[in-house]
């Protein structure tokens, strides 16, 4: 029994040598996925914009943190996306470790939640495991829309997409929806390619809906309105976006 | 009549004169004395405390562009920074509309025949001072302010000015010339104002005149008199 | 020379309306009113320039040099930091700053000094404007920057038709002030002709100005045509203001529907913010002008 106990205590011990214990996140996104990975009483700082209620210290914006605030924190691990200009993260790095992300496509989000998973001591396969379930889930409540060509737009002014090249996209895609355009990620794009492209609009902005709205049904698209922070979360989060979607549109959760 | 009482415009102190018809008045004296500030306060350019009638009615109650059709002048110089032509400066700078026949017939009598089209920044200094004066004669207001006409001319325009101002006073407008060119004020003009600091140091006709222009000017003049005409000129040598 | 440019005027139309065009319904809800607003904006900005390159006499005079701009883009920030429609803010922000134009000339009162105001009025709301940048959340920052770069997003057919008419509304005011705006722009010959900065001067640049501050406020900052466009109107021999006014608002819609124009086309879909384009033409157009002017 005593060296089940022993055995188990050495697990223990071993399965958290990498783990860190204060974390700071410079992206809201990053710090969706340390909450995802049960680790939010790690976090120590997160940014001015993170939307999530966070027991954490505000260190500044993603562009403009607070370095002297970060390091008066004693992080062991600080999350940034290559937003953080490349300056502060050298001055960062001679503090803490820093991981750098770039969170455009579906698979940088997957490999961002496994390996964030990782550095906090969760299990980062099996994150991406429950991520992807989750996913396919919330897929199946668009599957309405299976076949037709959709646009997600995350800007109505000016005209901004989400296209099939980016994590919403991708996601869209896996659902069996032809997100539309296909060879960009995040780009502005004419009214006119939309009219003549798309069947289904999705729109995720803070304002100038209504017009565009307008505009979109004259030429026949269907729109349908998402609140602006639903979608352009490239974690997990985003996942609630395609749920809410879905239900507006295809009346299933 | 032009009556002028000036207590106070820029440097000018306490200057008061009466002109009538067919007079031309010519204000003397040296560099800041104060000859362009007494011309632009009688146009209405320069602000200051003080009273100008001409016939009686207050010329500072008329509105700004009403006063350009009574009393007009001729800058002593003017460098514009786009193209136009002389026709384009003439006309754009007239408080009356003017037609380019008026305007061809004002530039022959200054001898800038058929220099119409010409482009304005273009010209000599000669000749921009010849179209400025020009564009004073088409406009034809009842009061005439010249501020240093000789000063870019050669003689032989020089010449045609001077018969400028003679037909001016025949035709009765009031005419005032500030200038520091001596010889070419007492040739042509009948009143003399002399200005020294601001203040009014003489006032009177051609003979005082004379006598007064040292203390005008603080320095000692040679005269000469050859058949009848008067030669003045500051006194080189010492 | 007119017929030429009425021509050319056509032809650009005909080129942005009818360019690989698929279908009606596009021409008519999204090609005409995005050039009818691209025409009006240029064809203001092109009259404007002359009101204010005479008024200010400075060849390089825009209309936005008097802060227009700049209130309009403070404003567009502002509303966008408070997620009120930018359009709202920008139209705010610039009429704010033309009421600022017109106390502050009470004070500066020759046209040296009121430049002056403005480039001081620019720097101070770009900075302003930057400060907001750091502490804006990143999401609406694209609203506001795309504004900076100016930028004719989708508008309905009837606001479009009505950009229209007040840019002619625009055009058929100013115009009778030509005669103003050449006596200005001759400085004190010009004041002799009974036309003066403070009082003249001023009411035409305010309202330029205010005329300018409403499309700004929906298509966002355009530059380089203000100051352009007069000097090709000079250029091809059209000084006086009564001729190059009307001449300027033609050559300014063209000008900016043509910019528009290669801004959708170039890398379709993409669309280009216009101003990035005016920009990148207007830049050596200038240069070519000034080395025209130079040997003329």
């Amino acid at each position: 029994m005593r060296v089940l106990f022993l055995f188990f205590f050495v697990f223990l011990f071993l399965g958290n040598a990498f783990a860190f214990e204060r974390i700071i996140s410079l992206s809201p996104a990053l710090t969706e996925m340390v909450v995802y990975a049960g680790a939010e009483s790690k976090l120590v700082g997160v940014t001015d914009f993170c939307t999530l209620n966070i027991k954490a210290e505000k260190v500044g914006g993603i562009v403009n943190p607070n370095v002297e605030k970060i390091i008066s924190l004693k992080p062991d691990l600080i999350l940034t996306t290559n937003m953080t200009p490349l300056r502060i993260r050298k001055i960062l790095s001679k503090v803490a470790k820093v991981v750098v992300f770039h969170l455009v496509n579906l698979k940088e989000v997957e490999d961002a939640v496994e390996y964030v998973g990782d550095l906090v001591g969760s299990d980062g396969k099996t994150l991406r495991k429950r991520f992807e379930r989750e996913l396919e889930s919330s897929l199946k409540s668009v599957s309405c829309l299976k076949g037709k060509k959709v646009l997600v737009l995350v800007s109505c002014s000016p005209i901004y997409v989400a296209g099939e090249r980016s994590y919403i996209g991708e996601a869209l895609s896996l659902g069996g929806l032809k997100v539309v355009p296909e060879s960009l990620s995040f780009g502005a794009v004419s009214a006119e390619f939309i009219v003549q492209n798309g069947e289904v609009a999705v729109l995720s902005c803070h304002s100038g809906e209504k017009s565009l709205e307008l505009l979109l049904k004259k030429f026949g698209l269907k729109v349908y309105k998402v609140p602006g922070d639903f979608l352009l979360h490239p974690s997990p989060k985003f996942l609630e976006g395609i749920r809410y979607l879905g239900e507006k549109v295809c009346g299933l959760k | 009549m032009l009556e002028v009482g000036v207590v106070k415009a820029g440097i000018v102190r306490d200057v008061e004169f009466t002109l009538s018809p067919g007079t031309v008045l010519g204000v003397a004296g040296k560099n800041g004395s104060g000859k362009t500030t007494l011309l632009k306060f009688i146009a209405g350019v320069f602000e200051g405390e003080g009273q100008i009638k001409w016939k009686g009615k207050d010329l500072r109650k008329l509105s700004f562009k009403e006063r350009m059709k009574v009393v007009n002048a001729v800058p002593q110089n003017f460098e514009p920074n786009l193209f136009y032509s002389v026709y384009e400066v003439v006309e754009s700078s007239s408080p009356i509309p003017l037609r380019r026949k008026e305007i061809d017939e004002a530039l022959e009598e200054i001898g800038l025949c058929g220099f119409g089209r010409r482009i304005f920044a273009k010209l000599s200094g000669g000749e921009k001072v010849r179209v400025l004066i020009a564009r004073l004669l088409a406009i034809n207001p009842e009061i005439v302010l010249f501020d240093e006409p000789s000063a870019f001319l050669d003689p032989d325009v020089a010449v045609v000015v001077a018969g400028i101002l003679r037909e001016l006073k025949n035709n009765g407008k009031v005419v005032i010339v500030a200038s520091h060119d001596m010889s070419f004020l007492l040739d042509n003009c009948d009143l003399f104002l002399g200005l020294k600091g601001g203040r009014e140091v003489f006032w009177g006709g051609r003979g005082d005149f004379l006598q007064a222009l040292q203390l005008i000017y603080d320095v000692p003049l040679k005269v000469a008199k050859v058949d009848e005409e008067v030669f003045i000129k500051p006194n080189y040598r010492r | 020379m007119l017929v030429f440019l009425l021509l050319l005027t056509a032809a650009v139309f005909y080129l942005f309306l009818c360019w690989k065009l698929s279908d009606g319904k596009i021409l008519v809800w999204l090609r005409l009113p995005e050039a009818l607003v691209a025409f009006s904006f240029g064809g203001i900005l092109g009259v404007t320039g002359v009101v204010y390159q005479g008024v200010l006499k400075n060849p390089l005079a825009s209309p936005y040099i008097l802060g227009v701009s700049a209130g309009a883009a403070f404003g567009a920030t502002v509303a966008a930091f408070f997620s009120f429609p930018v359009v709202f803010g920008s139209v705010l922000g610039s009429l704010a700053s033309v009421f600022l134009l017109v106390l502050f000339s009470a004070v500066y009162r020759t046209s040296t000094e009121i430049l002056l105001f403005g480039v001081g009025m620019n720097a101070f709301l770009s900075s302003l404007i930057l400060f907001l940048y750091a502490v804006m959340p990143s999401s609406t920052v694209q609203d506001a920057l795309f504004f900076t770069l100016g930028f004719i997003s989708p508008q309905p057919l009837k606001f479009s038709a009505l950009l229209f008419l007040l840019s002619l509304l625009a055009l058929f005011i100013l115009f009778p002030f030509g005669k103003w705006v050449d006596a200005l722009s001759l400085g004190e010959l010009g004041l002799l002709s009974g036309v003066r900065f403070e009082r003249e001067g001023i009411i035409l640049l305010v309202l330029s100005a205010l005329f300018v501050s409403l499309f700004v406020g929906v298509v966002g900052i355009v530059g380089f045509v203000g100051i352009v466009v007069p000097h090709i109107g000079r250029l091809l021999g059209f000084r006086v203001s009564n001729y190059l006014m009307p001449v300027s608002f033609l050559i300014g819609g063209v000008l900016l529907l043509f910019s528009q124009f290669l801004a959708r086309t170039l890398v379709y879909p993409t669309v280009l913010p216009v101003g990035a384009v005016t920009a990148i033409v207007g830049v050596p157009l200038f240069l070519y002008v000034l080395w025209r002017e130079g040997r003329a």
